[in-house]
């Protein structure tokens, strides 16, 4: 019951993109080139020109938790917060940990969950992949060869 | 012009900025090394931090080798150039990067879009076998299958 109720309040139209910068980030905006961008809110960390590079687009910046446990705290209540007022329909992802809080959320919210596996991982799938796959709806891989750690998932090619 | 990547990494990557800086100084042609979060502070050529994708893909066109870190987004956007690329791995053991990146240069060095280069004094005699026409590469080919951009959007748009 509690998952229908929230899933009227998602609206239909919004896409939540979220990634580390960097790789990800780039990965990530191949990956959405065939949208309306006037449908999509960024979520990023800052490092480098982040700024620069999304400056065309909406977005907010959240910290990266990395590996600390305080920080993933802090970058909870960031997610929390941006998500009541987005309410996206679809999250889309290319890693790496920084996205996991919201994945989950959007999750338990009834978002529909889109991961693409980063194209670094040729034979071994990555951590945030390894966790993100049993929670996502579409699941895309850049590489055959990691068909079998994600039998469910569709092999795509960014270039 | 040689035109040299480190990425947005927040590992420090002073052994190839250094190496590439040395080259620097007996060659005649502009260099130039995109920083990021590495300290090495180049003495003998033309050196920034950060840059927007737009930006950096302008620099990649007008440079003729690009000398990269093993980065994913690094490598696929001056393979997609069709540039002749280096390719230095960072390597974990001497904590110049937190994931590895040794397979994914070894596998685009297999397919013939980069040459892999583990040890940075070998750099210059690459440099020399690339021009001389020694060092060839193979010219950037999409595979048959969709575009993970295109996956997505028929998964959005028409379901």
């Amino acid at each position: 019951m509690k998952m229908k109720l929230c899933k009227k309040l998602l609206k239909k139209n919004n896409i939540l993109a979220i990634s580390s910068g960097g790789g990800h980030l780039m990965e990530l905006l191949s990956s959405l080139e065939e949208i309306d961008k006037s449908q999509v809110v960024f979520v990023v960390n800052k490092t480098g020109h982040t700024k620069e590079t999304l400056k065309k687009f909406k977005h907010y910046f959240i910290i990266d938790p990395h590996i600390s446990k305080i920080k993933y705290i802090i970058n909870f209540i960031q997610v929390f917060l941006i998500f009541l007022k987005i309410r996206p329909n679809y999250i889309v992802s290319t890693g790496a940990g920084i996205a996991i809080p919201m994945i989950l959320l959007g999750k338990i919210c009834g978002s529909k969950i889109i991961f693409i596996e980063t194209g670094a991982r040729i034979f071994e799938p990555s951590k945030t992949g390894k966790f993100v796959y049993k929670y996502a709806d579409l699941f895309l891989i850049q590489h055959e060869t990691l068909k079998k750690y994600y039998p469910k998932a569709k092999v795509g090619r960014l270039i | 012009m040689i035109l040299c990547l480190l990425g947005t990494n927040p590992y420090d990557f002073s052994r190839l900025a250094k190496a590439v800086d040395e080259l620097a100084k007996d060659l005649e042609e502009d260099v130039v090394i995109q920083l990021g979060n590495t300290k090495y502070i180049p003495k003998y050529c033309k050196y920034f931090d950060f840059a927007s994708k737009n930006e950096i893909e302008k620099l990649m066109k007008e440079a003729d080798i690009v000398i990269t870190q093993g980065g994913y987004g690094s490598m696929t956007d001056a393979i997609i150039l069709n540039k002749k690329v280096i390719a230095v791995p960072r390597l974990q053991k001497l904590k110049e990067a937190q994931d590895n990146q040794v397979e994914l240069v070894e596998y685009y060095d297999s397919k013939g879009y980069v040459k892999a280069c583990f040890d940075v004094n070998e750099l210059k005699d690459f440099i020399k076998k690339i021009r001389e026409k020694k060092i060839v590469f193979k010219p950037y080919e999409n595979e048959n299958i969709k575009k993970i951009s295109t996956l997505i959007k028929e998964y959005i748009y028409e379901n």
